[in-house]
């Protein structure tokens, strides 16, 4: 099932070069399909939602998850210096959560 | 988590006004300074952060204390309402919008301190019930059948004191097949239960006594209540139902002892009896007034001025908060000679900073300078606390990037009772039609960062505005700052001192008072440069006796973080309609200014390109020394110049005829979308990639009395200004036009 919907997600493009495309270049226009992919794994609710807390201004970001609206944040493993990195480690936590798909750095 | 907060009672003040700070601290001490905020981006890339330490009367030591918010309106009514009776009935027409939240209060005179009183509540299980208790033993019946939320009831509860018989009405006003709640139900409790206490009644909560001077409500109800009545009798349900509406026989005059109308005086505080016991009350936290009730028609009017009957509920939310009420720590007196400008206090403790941003203008009709930089209260106060980051997880798709949080955000999600912006719903899921900045308001202050604004800053509102303060300064051009509150309160006489006026980036909400001062400034002569995105685009009341709080009614259409019913469409401060101003006669922003919004995106900006208009002759100072035909490539704000909010000119919706256009953005990313407002169908096609729409046009014109107009058109425009050192075709341009809006000599007109 998750499969199925991977593949209407990226109609025939090869994962592995959009995983490339989105690792070169985390922000800004994506080609279409990686922009589908990505805007169905940050489709999450607040509940459960993965997303940063920046512990020092401009360097260093936490990983944490969402835990709904009022209720306070859990603080993941995962700590980061360069926002792109963050939204690698996000992307590669999704794409398990969403499609049970290991990436590798 | 932060452990300091604090807020000012004003934000504007000219010399000889002192200004109260009330701090939260939980460190013992802290330290005290004031700073003039020049420059609070703390992003690597750009200028060094400038905060120019001024001494003050406040700067040293002070001794921290906690201070917490009592969120949740409610309203109160003091005096002996049931003159020595046990016996009593309560009743009213409600609508619960949480029922399933536990208990609450919908009539209480109930004393959480005592556990002594009376209330009708919804009980824990949904249902209408009553409470009563003598301090030692508390007695409750409900009806035990969930009401569902947003439906309205009849609620009634009565104790005969004689007999001990108690009972309990719900009847909801529409029934539906597969919905079980309506019935009554009755218990015979001890007789002469002695029930009397000293709490005030209230509506929509329990008494929780008096904290530092505030009215403290708990077991708060969300939900609307319409025409409260109470008997000091034990009514029969065929006598309470004939107490529902607005005229009553004589018989059952001699036991009621207070029916309320809250139609009457919805600008105001104050809610009125009308059983002809002078039982009147005030509001607490400012629920909101001027909201559908139970007997809405949809076909008398929109309007609660004209038809008030039906409008004579008050929606109660639990986590409304007007006047925090904290205690004064100390007061700063604005001395004579003090510069105007955008000032903080800096309150330091244990490696934890923390600032209440104010500013000084100057006195009233004694400019000190030409330029005026126009501060956007109203818009901070708008965006007040937002809980963009923590509410709705869709925020991801605005962004199209990684949710970021910040401190300030984590401590908002959790300390609810510190209120929301007119961008958040309430807890239970209306929208937020108020917001005061009698609160700490922790998204006003320098080194602050969002999660709107694109990187590498990362900035969004009063933080992003410091990059068009420290660009003046680095020109060494001086300028005033005033508040647009106080354009509201002074029109057009103050600006009229003025040569040119300076926005900010996104001076989104006006009242019509600043619509108009704006408007009569360009049109006697002075020069604005609209230097933001999506400008002048809401309209707002403020209240007629309680400072620091205004009201948007997100009226009919437009890019809006929520809907108001049918029927909440005009400002209970004022009655005036709400909604954008492109709805409101020629008063669009594109009258105003030549550009109105168009396109809102949150990832990347994009450059302008030189348009014709960059030709013509009357537009020649704006590029003098400037030949590029790509403008900003590069910024602060997602690394173009253009970004975030975009407007467009389209002399369709009101742009003059006779404006120019100079440059224009395009190729956009996708995740710049087309607004709804322009949308009749939804299309494909409208995103930044492939919609020309979705772009900023950087628009100039002349003015009647030798007056101009330069607008923008974009929110990311600022954070170009100090790139390289302020030394850049965004600055040169941007300088140009200043130099020449500061030049007395006056526009001429175009010829036909």
């Amino acid at each position: 099932m998750a499969r199925e919907e991977l593949d209407r997600l990226i109609q025939g493009r090869n994962l592995g070069e959009l995983v490339t495309e989105f690792r070169a270049k985390t922000t800004g226009q994506h080609s279409p399909a990686l922009q589908r992919l990505i805007n169905r794994i940050r489709s999450e609710p607040m509940t459960g939602k993965l997303a940063l807390l920046c512990t020092r201004p401009h360097e260093e970001w936490r990983l944490v998850q969402m835990n709904g609206r009022g209720k306070p944040m859990t603080l993941l493993d995962g700590v980061f210096h360069d926002l792109n990195d963050a939204e690698w480690a996000i992307f590669k936590l999704r794409m398990k959560r969403h499609f049970d798909i290991d990436l590798n750095d | 988590m932060l452990k300091i907060t604090g807020y000012a009672d004003r934000v504007s003040a000219m010399p000889g006004d002192a200004i109260r700070f009330m701090i939260n601290c939980e460190y013992p001490h802290y330290q005290a300074s004031v700073v003039r905020v020049v420059q609070g981006d703390t992003a690597p890339e750009a200028p060094p952060v400038k905060l120019v330490p001024v001494p003050s009367a406040i700067d040293g030591r002070h001794p921290g204390r906690p201070q917490v918010i009592h969120a949740g309106s409610f309203a109160r009514i003091d005096g002996d309402i049931f003159a020595g009776s046990r016996s009593f009935s309560l009743q009213a027409m409600i609508m619960p919008t949480t029922p399933l939240k536990g208990r609450q209060a919908i009539i209480s005179k109930w004393d959480e301190t005592a556990g002594r009183g009376i209330a009708m509540v919804v009980a824990d299980d949904g249902s209408v019930g009553i409470e009563i208790s003598d301090g030692k033993t508390s007695k409750a019946l409900s009806l035990g059948k969930p009401m569902l939320a947003k439906h309205w009831y009849f609620a009634a509860v009565t104790y005969d004191a004689a007999s001990g018989e108690a009972s309990v009405h719900q009847e909801p006003q529409h029934q539906f097949p597969t919905i079980d709640d309506s019935g009554s139900a009755s218990a015979v409790l001890p007789a002469d239960i002695a029930w009397e206490n000293s709490a005030p009644l209230l509506f929509a909560a329990s008494w929780g006594g008096e904290d530092a001077g505030r009215s403290v409500g708990r077991a708060l109800y969300n939900g609307k209540i319409d025409r409260p009545r109470i008997s000091n009798a034990s009514l029969l349900l065929t006598d309470l139902q004939v107490l529902r509406g607005d005229r009553w026989p004589e018989r059952l005059a001699g036991t009621l002892v207070g029916a309320w109308d809250f139609s009457r005086d919805i600008p105001g505080i104050r809610i009125d009896d009308v059983s002809g016991r002078e039982r009147h009350g005030v509001i607490i936290n400012m629920p909101t007034r001027g909201v559908t009730g139970h007997n809405f028609t949809g076909e008398d009017g929109l309007c609660w001025k004209n038809c008030p009957e039906q409008w004579s509920a008050i929606h109660f939310h639990d986590d409304d908060i007007y006047d925090a009420g904290w205690q004064a720590d100390f007061a700063l007196t604005i001395p004579e000679g003090m510069k105007s400008g955008i000032y903080a206090v800096r309150i330091e403790a244990e490696g934890e900073e923390q600032f209440v941003t104010f500013v000084v203008r100057p006195a009233r009709g004694k400019p000190t300078s030409k330029l005026a930089f126009l501060f956007p209260l109203a818009t901070y106060m708008a965006y007040a606390n937002e809980h963009f980051g923590t509410n709705d997880g869709l925020v991801e798709l605005h962004l199209n990037r990684a949710l970021v949080l910040h401190p300030h955000q984590q401590f908002l999600n959790e300390h609810r009772e510190y209120g929301h912006s007119l961008y958040d719903l309430h807890s239970d899921g209306s929208g937020v039609y108020y917001s005061s900045r009698l609160r700490p308001v922790l998204n006003l202050r320098p080194k602050v960062e969002a999660n709107h604004g694109a990187g590498p800053s990362h900035l969004w509102l009063f933080n992003a505005d410091t990059h068009i303060t420290s660009w003046l300064e680095n020109f060494d051009q001086d300028y005033d700052v005033i508040t647009d509150e106080d354009l509201h309160q002074e029109g057009y006489g103050l600006l009229s001192g003025y040569r040119t006026v300076v926005t900010a980036t996104h001076p989104e909400y006006y009242s019509k008072e600043m619509w108009d001062g704006v408007q009569r400034f360009t049109h006697s002569g002075g020069r604005l440069i609209y230097l933001g995105g999506n400008g002048f685009y809401w309209r707002i009341a403020y209240h007629a006796t309680q400072p620091g709080i205004i009201e948007v009614r997100r009226a009919e259409g437009g890019s809006r973080a929520w809907e108001p019913p049918t029927g909440e469409y005009y400002h209970s401060f004022t009655g005036e309609y709400g909604g954008l101003w492109r709805r409101q006669g020629n008063r669009s922003p594109n009258h105003l200014v030549g550009v109105g919004f168009t396109a809102q995106g949150f990832d990347q900006s994009s450059p302008y390109r030189r348009a014709p208009g960059a030709d013509d002759p009357r537009a020649a100072f704006i590029m003098e020394g400037v030949d590029d035909e790509i403008l900003g490539d590069f910024g602060l704000t997602g690394g173009g110049a253009a970004g975030m909010e975009l407007d467009r000119h389209d002399v369709s919706i009101g742009s003059p005829p006779h404006s120019l256009v100079v440059a224009s953005s395009g190729h956009h990313t996708e995740a710049h979308v087309f607004v709804v407002e322009d949308m009749l169908f939804n299309f494909m096609g409208a995103t930044g990639d492939v919609c020309d729409k979705v772009r900023a046009d950087l628009v100039f014109f002349e003015t009647p009395n030798g007056g101009a107009v330069f607008s923008v058109g974009s929110i990311a425009y600022s954070g170009s200004l100090p790139w390289n050192n302020f030394d850049n075709n965004i600055s040169r341009l941007t300088l140009n036009v200043l130099r020449r809006f500061m030049d007395p000599t006056p526009f001429p007109m175009p010829n036909a």
